[in-house]
């Protein structure tokens, strides 16, 4: 059981990077009108987020 | 938190992504690109946008060949991608090495809108190649086509002429 929850977050955690590494690359090509507007929707995506699982007793 | 409450944070939260999303496609769609088309009379040659990062990244060159008698009609195109209108002069010049050989062409090219606007000029090599240069040689010029800062550069290629096998004389017995 404790060994698939370490495999999940291996799995989490290699996804996330390889997502932020893409983002990351994408990034640098980005206007800075659009990478202001991608920042800022990062901190509400996250905000959201947060508040939900807040919601949700975590 | 009521159950309706905190899917509106989880809905909000989904849309903040599509937006980053819906940011990058459109960020990466607004600007302005150019390509070049080299049509040698036999095969039409495009140079896309993104060629040129590569030319950038990695000194990569685009290259179009030609017979030595033969002419190469170029299309510069430059698309506009952006809210405004977009005008900028080009010039486009022919070089042996570091030596200038002519300028092929000088113009502005102007687009409007998410519009287009395109020069073209057309590069006869028998004017350019040496008299004395061995016809069983290739020979190698760059054409430069410089928008405001940004030069783009293309190698033009004139091939040799083909000669003809020299007749092998029987030795005598």
């Amino acid at each position: 059981m404790k060994l698939e929850y370490v495999l999940y977050g291996f799995g989490i955690l290699f996804c996330i990077a390889g997502v932020g590494y893409l983002a990351a690359e994408y990034v640098t090509y980005l206007s800075d009108a659009g990478k202001i507007g991608s920042l800022l929707l990062t901190v509400g995506l996250f905000a959201f987020l947060g508040k939900y699982f807040e919601g949700l007793g975590w | 938190m009521t159950v309706k409450r905190r899917n509106l944070y989880l809905f909000l939260a989904l849309a903040c992504f599509l937006g980053i999303i819906v940011i990058f496609i459109f960020d990466g769609y607004l600007g302005v690109y150019d390509s070049l088309v080299m049509d040698n009379g036999q095969f039409p040659q495009k140079v896309e946008a993104d060629q040129w990062q590569r030319q950038e990244k990695f000194g990569y060159f685009a290259s179009t060949s030609v017979d030595r008698g033969g002419r190469i009609e170029f299309t510069y195109t430059v698309e506009n991608h952006r809210f405004t209108a977009y005008t900028a002069g080009v010039q486009a010049s022919l070089w042996y090495n570091q030596d200038k050989l002519a300028d092929l062409k000088a113009g502005q090219v102007a687009a409007g809108a998410f519009g287009q606007g395109e020069l073209k000029w057309t590069l006869d090599v028998r004017e350019f190649v040496p008299a004395d240069f061995p016809p069983e040689q290739g020979y190698n010029m760059n054409v430069d086509i410089k928008r405001g800062d940004i030069v783009r550069k293309v190698v033009v290629y004139i091939s040799p002429l083909p000669v003809p096998p020299k007749p092998l004389i029987a030795p005598s017995r």
